[in-house]
């Protein structure tokens, strides 16, 4: 269980420092008032996240080491040490898949939604900015819920 | 219906720990407790194994009872 919620919360750190970057990004872009082409520049949002990726990818690292075949760092949050851990895999998979539907498709609409309603594009692709990454994270986080509660339930 | 087991009491009698059986069969301790606890219905290759290494046959291990369902099925 402690390898799904630290690989869980790593994701979610991972996915909001990501989301950070973009909307930092977006912000910046702003300030700029040159017609140019294309030009992405990023703030230091995006110096956390390369930082975060080191720190976690080095983290998953040791901890595979350690863990005597109990966490594969690159099955990272589909490790599983036995049968019955598949098998609250393949359940939780089940739930979070269908979570992940139901909030992709309100992101996707409060995307649609925020075309009619919100004039100005800057605030309109921050909202799907973030409806996006809160998708992934609300997914994530159901997933360690009911990832932990089969384990400790069966 | 249920399956029901007698891991517990033949364990015991073997002499073996819940750490030493899971270790010879190659599940987790945890995997173990819920089995003999009837709240986990293990595999086929599983309980075959478990019978093997408990020197009894696969009947004796495992058995059906109970009208309960239970959910964890693929």
């Amino acid at each position: 269980m402690k390898k799904i919620i630290f690989e869980q919360t790593g994701n979610v750190v991972t996915i909001i420092l990501l989301m950070m970057t973009m909307l930092q990004a977006v912000n910046l872009e702003q300030t700029h008032s040159e017609n140019t082409l294309f030009r992405i520049e990023f703030g230091y949002f995006l110096v956390l996240f390369i930082i975060w990726i080191i720190i976690f990818g080095l983290l998953r690292f040791f901890i595979s080491k350690r863990s005597h075949g109990h966490y594969n760092r690159e099955k990272g949050e589909f490790s599983v040490e036995d049968e019955r851990e598949q098998m609250i895999q393949f359940q939780t998979i089940k739930i979070s898949y269908t979570v992940l539907f139901a909030l992709v498709i309100g992101s996707l609409f409060i995307s649609f939604l925020s075309y009619f309603l919100l004039s100005d594009t800057t605030i309109m692709i921050k909202l799907i900015i973030i409806s996006l990454c809160l998708s992934i994270v609300a997914t994530i986080i159901t997933y360690t819920a009911i990832w932990s509660y089969k384990y400790i339930k069966l | 219906m249920h399956i029901l087991n007698n891991v517990k009491a033949l364990r015991k009698e073997k002499g073996l720990t819940q750490s030493q059986l899971a270790e010879r069969v190659s599940v987790s301790r945890r995997t173990i407790i819920s089995l003999e606890k009837s709240n986990y219905t293990p595999s086929l290759l599983l309980a075959f194994r478990i019978a093997q290494i408990l020197e009894v046959s696969i009947e004796e291990a495992f058995f059906m009872g109970g009208d309960t369902d239970e959910e964890n099925n693929f």
